[in-house]
């Protein structure tokens, strides 16, 4: 199931409220794990196995590492053992079709494979329940020893299917003792409804007018290349932090608090403070289960870049099984290493907007090797934003999409920007109702497009 | 006076009163509302509770199903579907679904153009065809789109590709295989004072088919002074498909005219051969009660159609063609005994034959250039295997 659905909003997420808020304290976390399982079953009946497996397996290993605490040698091959059967199950679901193909082209061979539909947020569980057993390894936390809060942490449904990736640390205390109340319920309502208009009525429609230019597969002029790329741009943050919104929404629901996952990274003033910004909870599991152990920046300049690499090529490849995402990731490499080597003085030199401008260049290039997975059509990308290859410096299909799409662009900037939602904060101190009725106009505009999903004419054999 | 800042807290315990009232109160009436089963605005039969099966649990199918009931279930669809087409024209959003949101009210449908090894096939079949049959005299109608003729109405930048260029190359092959062509583009737009298009639906109107007619006269040496003509309204309430495809101007209503010959006019017997059905009269006035309401044209299209009129001159057409023709043909009636309308996608029989037996002297391809564009069903039923 995903967040941004009818049924969810009103069929599923109504019931389970009632019955998590009517319910005996003792018996919520049941409760929660029950209807995480259903959740997450609902259209993914069979992968419900793999991840009730993932989160048992993560449990008796996290107990079993707690008790050879006194044995490093012994911890270290369970650390093994654990990382490999991650890495295998990650491997079969997500990169098995990747990896055949791969050596496929290196030795001039097809090989067939059948393709496994990938089980919903497996990268983002598995993820998780690593961090568990790192954190276990490196003594931050004890194992927890009841079944039911480990299966709230591994299982709960918020950010079940898209993150963020909630540290067990974060909300240790939180599985067994968390209270809720009407103003945390109106907390988790507002970040709920502010995620879900992002994710709707912003993203969806940027998605569209995205799709609008690069569908015909012809030559985009210079300004459609960029009209296409900015929409894509504002299209995937809306998306990512549209559901992090709602997951942290949910989560403040039933009485949880998790991290922010996404802090205006528009805005930044450069590339590192943009991996800073953007989605915070996957950039902090690199760094602490990847970087640092393999000696961070604590090591000779050359190892130094060689971890860069490694965290990059990974980060790349974590977001999807292709080789461009690889691309992506090598790209944010190098351009970090440029910041901390070279641009370093110089951005903190020139006036904020200018560097600000040269990291969203930097950005919306980044996501040119992100969106197009296929080699020759991600050079052509590239090509037309520098006016090669291109049909001309505007043609009527970019005017059109710069016609239909300037409102949304108004909005969308603005939106990406803390200013404007400053400005709603201090109209909720000043008029509540207000505030509350803009924030439930917003809710009633998002469902407005999610039914309008089903809307199919029946055009009575069309001439 | 500046207001006073108060604390959040109000503004939470506001949003959590309303976020779960809303929740609930929307479940519940979706609980207890009946069902509906069919919805008038979009013509369709509305998605019913899934049955509940183990292996349409697993596979996934029960649950798409039931998601896809809820939406279309949801109560008061119509008037969030409405809400949102609404926020999409505040938005300035001036296509939807391939169509075109014009000016005066005009919604056009746009122009995808033929594949090419698509047209090449059907091109072919029409001049392979015209060369094995050169005793039959053979013309091509292929009637522009309002998106051609009306390109003015169209949105300022709207990205179409021109049709013309497509039409030009068309006629000039079949021109040089001996097809004769009537090209309506001139006298069209000479006459764009005239509603030719409707607002709302995709088909020309009665009048437009009447400057084609008498383009194709000229060509087609048929004396349109037998026979003169007044235009009288049938309906004042047809909403055609563009405003159901696209969502745009879906409360707009207008006319559709019929032109009937003044004074005596020739009886016709017009025969639906499949349907085993005779009428006196091209029109369908029951179908005006329907929501398709240009299927009072000859009652919608059917595969094959016969009239026959009692003419002097005993000449028979053969008419391949979309429903552009169904406006069209009743004023070629006078000048035919008989006129045989065959519409190739719903055609399965053999054409030679038909042409034998009916003793066919004259051939028409009657069609608007989307449909021709994108059809198939021409090129089998011309080279059938």
């Amino acid at each position: 199931m995903v967040f941004s659905n009818i049924f969810f909003i009103f069929g599923f997420l109504p019931v389970f409220l009632l019955l998590y808020y009517l319910a005996p304290y003792k018996l919520r976390n049941l409760l929660l794990v029950g209807a995480s399982l259903v959740f997450y079953a609902w259209g993914e009946p069979v992968y419900v196995i793999l991840m009730i497996f993932s989160a048992l397996f993560h449990y008796f290993m996290g107990m079993e590492m707690e008790e050879l605490s006194r044995f490093p040698k012994k911890i270290r091959g369970n650390l093994i053992f654990v990382v490999v059967i991650d890495l295998l199950i990650l491997g079969f679901f997500k990169y098995y079709g990747f990896f055949l193909d791969s050596i496929g082209t290196v030795f001039g061979i097809s090989i067939s494979h059948p393709e496994l539909p990938l089980p919903i947020g497996i990268s983002f569980y598995t993820f998780k329940n690593l961090s568990y057993i790192f954190d276990i390894c490196q003594k931050k936390i004890h194992a927890q020893k009841k079944l039911l809060p480990f299966l709230v942490y591994s299982t709960m449904f918020p950010h079940m299917t898209a993150g963020p990736i909630i540290r067990y640390a974060d909300i240790e205390e939180q599985l067994t003792r968390r209270s809720i109340n009407i103003i945390k319920l109106g907390v988790g309502a507002e970040y709920f409804i502010k995620g879900l208009a992002a994710k709707v009525l912003l993203a969806d429609n940027l998605a569209g007018i995205y799709a609008d230019l690069t569908a015909s597969g012809e030559p985009l002029s210079l300004l459609g290349a960029w009209i296409a790329i900015f929409a894509y741009t504002m299209q995937i943050y809306f998306d990512f932090s549209g559901y992090s919104n709602m997951a942290i929404g949910l989560g403040k629901m039933l009485g949880f608090d998790f991290k922010k996952n996404f802090d205006y990274p528009y805005t930044s003033t450069s590339v590192s403070e943009f991996w800073r910004r953007w989605h915070i909870s996957l950039g902090s599991w690199f760094r602490d289960y990847i970087y640092i152990p393999l000696g961070g920046n604590r090591v000779s300049t050359l190892k130094h870049i060689r971890n860069i690499f490694i965290v990059w090529a990974l980060t790349g490849l974590w977001h999807g099984a292709s080789w461009n995402f690889v691309l992506w990731g090598l790209y944010y490499g190098l351009l970090l290493l440029l910041e901390k080597f070279i641009l370093n003085g110089f951005l903190k030199k020139i006036p904020k907007p200018l560097a600000n401008l040269y990291t969203m260049l930097a950005v919306m290039i980044g996501w040119v090797f992100f969106s197009q997975t296929d080699f020759s059509s991600m050079g052509k990308f590239l090509m037309a934003l520098i006016g090669i290859g291109v049909s001309g410096v505007a043609d009527t299909q970019a005017l059109f999409a710069l016609r239909s799409s300037l409102i949304l662009f108004l909005i969308a900037i603005p939106a990406s920007r803390p200013g404007l939602y400053q400005h709603y904060k201090l109209s909720m101190r000043r008029s509540p109702w207000k505030a509350a009725a803009v924030n439930m106009i917003l809710l009633i505009l998002s469902v407005a497009f999610l039914v309008y999903n089903s809307y199919t004419p029946f055009l009575y054999l069309k001439f | 006076m500046k207001k006073k800042t108060k604390s959040y807290k109000y503004f939470f315990r506001n949003m959590g009163l309303l976020f779960p009232i809303l929740l609930i109160v929307v479940f519940l009436i979706s609980i207890f509302l009946p069902e509906r089963s069919f919805s008038e605005k979009e013509n369709r039969v509305l998605a019913s509770k899934p049955d509940l099966t183990i292996s349409s649990l697993v596979s996934g199918q029960f649950e798409k199903k039931y998601e896809t009931y809820v939406n279309d279930q949801f109560p008061m669809r119509d008037m969030w579907v409405e809400l949102k087409a609404g926020t999409d024209l505040l938005m300035g959003k001036t296509r939807s679904n391939g169509v075109f949101l014009g000016k005066d009210g005009y919604l056009l449908e746009d122009f995808t153009p033929p594949l090419p090894d698509h047209i090449r096939a059907t091109t072919e079949a029409m001049t392979t065809f015209a060369k094995a049959h050169s005793e039959i005299t053979q013309y091509a109608l292929i009637a522009p789109n309002a998106v051609n003729i009306l390109k003015e109405k169209l949105p300022a930048a709207a990205p179409v590709k021109d049709q013309n260029i497509y039409l030009d190359e068309l006629f000039s092959t079949l021109e040089q295989n001996g097809i004769s062509c009537i090209d309506v583009r001139n006298t069209l737009k000479e006459n764009t004072n005239h509603q030719l298009y409707y607002h709302t639906d995709h088909h020309w109107t009665t009048q437009a088919a009447y400057f084609a007619y008498k383009e194709a006269a000229s060509k087609m040496d048929l004396d349109t002074g037998i026979c003169s003509y007044e235009q009288f309204p049938v309906t004042g309430s047809f909403q055609g498909t563009l405003s159901a495809k696209s969502g745009f101007r879906s409360h707009e209503k207008e006319d559709i005219y019929v032109f009937l010959p003044k004074g005596d006019a020739p009886s016709h017997v017009i025969n639906y051969v499949d349907e085993q059905k005779k009428s006196a009269s091209f029109y369908a006035s029951e179908q005006l009660n329907g929501r398709d309401k240009y299927a009072m044209f000859f009652n919608g299209n059917h595969p094959l159609v016969k009239i026959s009129t009692p003419t002097k001159e005993d000449r028979t057409l053969l008419v391949l063609k979309d429903s552009y023709a169904n406006c069209m043909v009743p004023f070629l009636a006078p000048h035919y005994r008989t006129i045989i309308m065959v519409d190739p996608r719903y055609y399965y029989d053999d054409l030679e034959e038909l042409i034998q037996v009916e003793n066919v002297q004259e051939i028409l391809y009657l069609y608007n250039a989307n449909t021709f564009f994108s059809d198939t069903s021409l090129e089998m039923t011309l080279s059938p295997q």
